[in-house]
């Protein structure tokens, strides 16, 4: 499935809504929303994962990147991801860096 | 008269009376169309235009541009031989009347001669522009290649074998392998950048320079209080009854000062680059096989036992240079004669096929449960079982493996 990011903002959260596989060749389109996303200094980023099948480590890359934009003090939800993508996230320990939730408890 | 192509010629009404007989005559098939209407045809693209000079240049090249751009083109003009002026000026040649066939062939051609020759070079330019990058990135893959080792060691009663395979021209992943604590211990490393391309392949030459000379260095244990860990005991992991041992074993300070210094390094500078990497580091005692390693949100590596079980070798620590302050432990465990461990990055089981399925764990660990008769054995069935995978898909990710294994008894 091809990977896509969509944005919404409301007060201050800002949610990235994800899809498909999150590999190198889709960074790019993902580090632009959380650029976007920034851009609106929101207190909450969160990510609905549900649909997103795969993060490649260029992936993660991202989502590092995401707590680099965003600041300590932006806690990122990582919202109802699926395993392989849990255990990507789990194996490098960014889960420390991260909530993660089954489903979305703000 | 021979048929040399398509020819537009595009005019005001009532102006170049007598040019589309000439230049049928000329030999092209001619089709007409009016100044005013030739931004709405769709037709396709002729082989020339001739275009009534009473367009400004600006009006010529919109309709030079809604043809597709690079078009052989004439101005014409039966009226003011002043009106070709701004044309000429532009580099497009013009002609007056009469408009006699043979002459407007010339002209016609001439001006086709020139497209193709500019094109021509264009396209020569690009092509040099192509292979001085493609250059560049050869002398890349070089310096690259430099930064592997050329030689693994081979300590009596063991076999250790490597595989690396780039998916482009520079890589992210890397191995080494390499004597520590005067030749007492043997440390090896597979480890994996995020992301791809360049600037993965200048990290890797960053970090792999950090945990070879961080392993080298004869270090004591006392930097360690500065990273809060007083306990001394906390370092260690593993079995509860191995946790016992009070001192630290030979040569784990320079396996945690590798990983850890790396880490720190690149947290302290580069953390805005948001560049890290998942590593395995591991240390065997050639004499017994003991192994002591530091899993830096690495893919677990698999000890291969002689019975064909495997014991994995999960992560003691984050990805290296990812979150500042971390700690690393160190894991421990025993390579028993006629054992294998199997080291990989994520570019084995991330493997795709054309239809994008993924090689998957799985997969790998039936190959790894076979019996393993060399490391360059293992390592061959492991790359087999890939390319019968993958068969005609392009490799996305960068493949890299490591075998250690230790000699079953009686063999040398």
């Amino acid at each position: 499935m091809p990977f896509d990011a969509t944005l919404s903002t409301e007060g201050q959260v800002a949610t990235i809504t994800l899809t498909g596989e999150l590999d190198a060749a889709a960074a790019p389109a993902f580090r632009a929303r959380i650029e976007e996303a920034a851009g609106a200094s929101p207190e909450r980023l969160v990510l609905m994962a549900e649909r997103l099948s795969y993060m490649s480590s260029a992936g993660l890359r991202s989502l590092v990147f995401a707590k680099q934009k965003m600041g300590q003090a932006v806690d990122i939800y990582i919202v109802a991801a699926q395993d392989p993508v849990i255990e990507t996230i789990r194996l490098t320990g960014f889960d420390h860096s991260v909530i993660m939730q089954e489903a979305y408890v703000g | 008269m021979e048929e040399l192509g398509s020819l537009l010629l595009v005019r005001e009404p009532g102006a170049l009376t007598g040019m589309a007989d000439a230049l049928t005559a000329a030999g092209y098939a001619v089709t007409s169309s009016l100044l005013a209407d030739v931004l709405a045809d769709r037709a396709g693209a002729p082989d020339a235009v001739v275009l009534d000079a009473v367009c400004t240049p600006a009006q010529r090249a919109g309709v030079i541009e809604h043809l597709g751009g690079a078009l052989p083109v004439l101005v014409a003009t039966d009226g003011d031989p002043a009106l070709v002026e701004p044309h000429l000026s532009a580099g497009v040649d013009a002609v007056l009347p009469p408009f006699l066939p043979p002459l407007l062939r010339a002209r016609v051609e001439s001006a086709r001669e020139l497209v193709r020759l500019t094109t021509g070079s264009t396209t020569s330019a690009q092509a040099a522009e192509q292979a001085r990058i493609e250059k560049e990135l050869q002398i890349g893959r070089d310096i690259q290649e430099g930064f592997l080792p050329r030689t693994l060691p081979q300590p009596a009663g063991w076999d250790i074998a490597a595989r690396f395979r780039p998916a482009r021209e520079v890589a992210g992943d890397f191995y080494d392998a390499f004597e520590m604590v005067n030749g007492r211990r043997v440390g090896f490393v597979v480890a994996d950048v995020c992301d791809k391309g360049v600037g993965a392949a200048l990290f890797m030459a960053l970090i792999r320079t950090l945990v070879r000379s961080g392993a080298q260095q004869n270090v004591s244990m006392g930097w360690m209080d500065e990273a809060g860990d007083r306990s001394g005991r906390d370092w260690l992991s593993g079995e509860a009854s191995t946790r016992k041992r009070a001192l630290p074993s030979i040569g784990t300070g320079p396996l945690l000062n590798a990983v850890a210094g790396a880490s720190k390094y690149m947290t302290d500078n580069h953390l805005e680059q948001g560049y890290f990497a998942t590593m395995f580091f591991g240390m065997i005692d050639p004499k017994d096989g003991a192994l002591l390693y530091v899993n830096g949100g690495h893919n677990p590596p698999a000890i291969v036992r002689g019975d064909g079980t495997r014991q994995d070798l999960p992560p003691t620590g984050p990805a290296v240079g990812m979150l500042p302050g971390v700690q690393f432990r160190i894991g421990e465990a025993k390579l028993e004669r006629g054992d294998t461990l199997f080291a990989y990055t994520d570019g084995v089981p991330e493997a795709k096929d054309e239809d994008g399925r993924f090689f998957g764990e799985a997969r790998m660990y039936a190959l790894l449960e076979q019996p393993v008769e060399t490391s360059a054995g293992l390592l061959d069935r492991v790359d087999a079982g890939l390319h019968a995978f993958v068969r005609g898909a392009v490799p996305f990710d960068d493949i890299t493996m490591m075998a250690v294994r230790r000699l079953p008894a009686g063999e040398t």
